[in-house]
């Protein structure tokens, strides 16, 4: 809009009636109940913030009674304890309707050598901080796919709630395995369920 | 805003509910025809407070009115266009203070789920008010018969004298009887003195009408019920849709059906499988298909000829009431028959100024898709619109090249569909591209204007909780549930441009430029031929001053696209030119044929 242009003097009645409707004044706020974790199907965009791509460590879950994976965070505390878990950067993407996503891309461990599939998944990431681009497996790791010029703008990042409020929706109350007692952490060690005020004569 | 829930609250000193009667020229029974300028014949002014009652007939009316027209009288009229025309015939001047009571009645039961068109007959007249407000209604038969003789023009005996003017005098009451109840509802009386304002202005638009080639209508007048079935035979070749009887084209459906299968036409329908034959399904369908122009214009052109209402006066001006806030959005709605810029586009080349006189149409660019981008202040859409071709700036910012061919015309139904929300089915049916493909171009025209998008969300949300929606100027619509999502998108837009008509309107009558017809987002101005060129830019100058009023200070363009219509030149509308030349074949050789 540009600005406000002097009123004509046989207008000035006119301009007096104008009056402000509140029509495109945001009422509502919209709040984000869930956010997917895992690699982006779909063109995507790299946050540029770098406290949106922290360095954590993640167990991924392919339990045999349950499609798909489940992503678990593991807590500070945790870090080291569990050998299935693998350290990673943990990204924040968008599609073009400025949908997050948090993507965990593996890193290797220490005494580990990193592999293609994992260092050409960061390049990916890395030319989506500039560009759309999409994830295309070839051969034995990721290629880009560039998307047309007119596919999406810039995405508005400044719109995303905080990164530690992304994690906190995208796993849940029970996707961070802070202590023992979690229940992957049991399950993956065979541990008996523990609950208290059990009185059941067996245990 | 100022609102009085009690009318003797009003800051006036006299309140006069005011009503006339007039007939066109001569009257209707010594060879006046409907469109030519009034004659007033009887007014009768009540006034509110005092009870004083003014009676007077035609030999009574003097030079000024009887009723006081400054700032401490408030004139209230039903319908005050036409108590307007009375003062314009009388050579009186504009009152200070003016409330349309027709127009308040309007806005108070403005609701965005019901049509004007689908309310009961009779729903916005005086005794439609009433009824509405649980008053006594009034004797409409005998206001049919009065108004019947009224028209028929002098000589009126001593008893027709005393019976209109009582009749006159009926209505004055019963708006009286309005007034009390209908106060209490006007939410803001400046706005409500407003479009009052604009009741004014446009009486003059009303009164000075669109020149029309007088002999030319009277010639297809003349020569239509011979040539109409050759017309419809012409111009149906390559359509089949019609079939004459008896000299008469009956439109099929079936046809009409095997011809949008032959052309792969994918033509709406109702749920219940028959075709949707509304004339902007037409319309709308016509600039994705070009081909069915010719059969939509046929259509309109029959239809508008053969009510044979085209209100053309002996001075060769098309008068009629232009019907100020007829719509929901506050659109005029002038008649479709009655009115030289209806549906049918080739009668429009029937206007023509007269001698020594030229004629400037002037109208605003893209009005409404940059009304949606400065409205939602959407920066991306915005610079779309300036770009120049903003169906085709559309298009770049989304990425398709330029030379595919029908890019423009398939974005115009994109730029037109994304204000009221065209779905990817609609647009695939209208455009007749793959469902995929319409998908694609929605996301990203909802990624690439997003500020628009949240701004219609944040339109939505507004409309759904407060339940009613408002312009900058104070026109309003409730919105109740089970208001369409579509109109609830696309009201804040047109209505603005309705507002900008309303205060270009207005701007115009004060700076002295004559409009002859305001038509839905452009004007048709007259001036002497000398004078065209500046009356062109004067109306520019207001027309963008009027969008800046309303738009916080962006100045809409406008352009007059083909210049000015010059003296022995006619009005061009593309549109209509193949039926205009087709018609005019077709009445030569009939009158070559007589002769």
């Amino acid at each position: 809009m540009t600005d406000a242009a002097p009123v004509p003097p046989d207008a000035g009645d006119i301009a007096k009636l104008w009056i402000d409707t509140g029509l495109g004044d945001a009422l509502t706020t919209e709040h984000v109940h869930s956010i997917p974790i895992g690699k982006p199907r779909d063109f995507f965009r790299t946050h540029p913030d770098p406290a949106y791509r922290p360095r954590a460590e993640i167990y991924v879950q392919k339990s045999e009674n349950v499609i798909g994976e489940q992503f678990f965070l593991i807590g500070p505390a945790m870090r080291g304890r569990i050998d299935e878990a693998r350290p990673c950067i943990l990204v924040c993407v968008v599609d073009r309707t400025g949908a997050p996503r948090l993507w965990p891309i593996m890193q290797p461990r220490h005494d580990e050598k990193d592999n293609a599939a994992w260092s050409s998944a960061r390049a990916v990431a890395r030319e989506g901080l500039g560009r759309w681009v999409k994830l295309v497996w070839k051969g034995r790791a990721y290629i880009s796919r560039v998307a047309d010029q007119g596919y999406a703008p810039d995405p508005d990042f400044g719109k995303l709630q905080s990164f530690n409020d992304l994690v906190k929706i995208a796993f849940g109350d029970h996707g961070i395995i802070h202590n023992e007692d979690h229940p992957i952490f049991r399950d993956l060690f065979g541990k008996v369920e523990q609950s208290e005020g059990n009185d059941d004569p067996l245990l | 805003m100022i609102h009085c829930s009690d009318w003797r609250d009003l800051p006036y000193r006299e309140i006069w509910a005011v009503d006339t009667e007039y007939y066109p020229g001569l009257g209707l029974a010594n060879g006046g025809r409907e469109g030519d300028p009034i004659t007033p014949l009887a007014l009768v002014a009540f006034e509110l407070r005092s009870s004083r009652v003014l009676r007077l007939w035609q030999d009574e009316l003097g030079p000024f009115p009887p009723y006081r027209l400054d700032a401490d009288a408030l004139i209230i009229a039903y319908m005050a266009t036409a108590e307007f025309g009375f003062h314009l015939a009388m050579g009186w001047g504009q009152p200070a203070r003016t409330i349309d009571a027709y127009i308040e009645f309007r806005h108070l039961t403005n609701d965005a789920r019901i049509k004007a068109g689908d309310r009961p007959n009779g729903f916005y007249s005086l005794a439609g008010a009433l009824r509405h407000f649980g008053e006594d209604e009034i004797d409409l038969a005998r206001k049919d018969e009065m108004r019947d003789r009224i028209m028929q023009g002098p000589p009126f005996t001593n008893q027709e004298r005393a019976d209109i003017l009582r009749y006159c005098e009926d209505d004055a009451r019963a708006l009286a009887r309005l007034i009390p109840r209908l106060v209490p509802t006007i939410p803001s009386l400046p706005h409500a003195l407003y479009r009052g304002q604009y009741a004014w202005a446009l009486s003059h638009e009303e009164r000075c009408g669109s020149p029309i080639d007088l002999a030319g209508l009277d010639r297809i007048r003349a020569g239509w019920d011979a040539i109409k079935a050759d017309l419809v035979t012409t111009i149906d070749r390559e359509y089949d849709c019609y079939e004459i009887v008896d000299g008469v084209p009956h439109f099929r459906d079936e046809q009409f059906l095997a011809y949008t299968r032959r052309q792969h036409i994918p033509w709406p329908t109702y749920a219940d499988g028959r075709l949707d034959k509304r004339a902007e399904t037409f319309r709308d369908m016509s600039r994705t298909f070009p081909q069915v122009a010719n059969l939509h214009e046929l259509r309109s052109t029959l239809a508008q000829l053969r009510s044979n209402k085209l209100a053309v006066g002996r001075d060769g001006r098309n008068r009629t009431l232009l019907g100020p806030f007829g719509t929901k959005t506050g659109r005029n709605a002038p008649s479709n028959s009655k009115f030289i810029f209806g549906p049918a586009k080739c009668l429009r080349f029937l206007i023509m100024p007269p001698p020594g006189m030229a004629l400037i149409h002037r109208d605003f660019s893209q009005q409404e898709v940059r009304i949606a981008a400065v409205k939602s202040g959407d920066g991306a859409l915005l610079a779309a619109c300036e770009a120049g071709d903003v169906y085709l700036g559309i298009a770049q910012q989304l990425g398709f090249p330029e030379s595919r061919p029908g890019l423009r015309t398939l974005f115009k139904t994109v730029v037109l569909g994304i204000q009221y929300g065209l779905g990817h089915r609609s647009l695939a049916s209208r455009a007749g591209i793959s469902l995929y493909e319409a998908a694609e171009i929605l996301a990203r025209l909802r990624a690439r204007f997003r500020t628009f998008e949240e701004w219609c969300t944040n339109t939505a949300d507004y409309a759904g909780l407060r339940m009613t929606m408002s312009t900058a100027f104070g026109w309003t619509v409730q919105c109740p549930p089970g208001t369409s999502a579509r109109t609830i998108r696309n009201w804040p837009i047109q209505s603005d441009g309705a507002a900008i008509l309303h205060a270009a309107s207005i701007l115009a009558e004060r700076r002295g430029i004559r409009i002859v017809a305001p038509i839905h987002d452009a004007f048709l101005a007259e001036g002497p031929a000398a004078d065209i060129a500046d009356i062109s830019v004067a109306l520019d100058r207001l027309m963008r001053d009027a969008s800046s009023l309303v738009l916080c200070g962006y100045e809409l363009p406008t352009s007059d696209d083909g210049g000015p219509i010059m003296p022995n030149q006619r009005y061009y509308e593309e549109r209509g030119e193949n039926m205009w030349n087709t018609i005019n074949r077709l009445i030569e050789n009939l009158e070559r044929k007589t002769a």
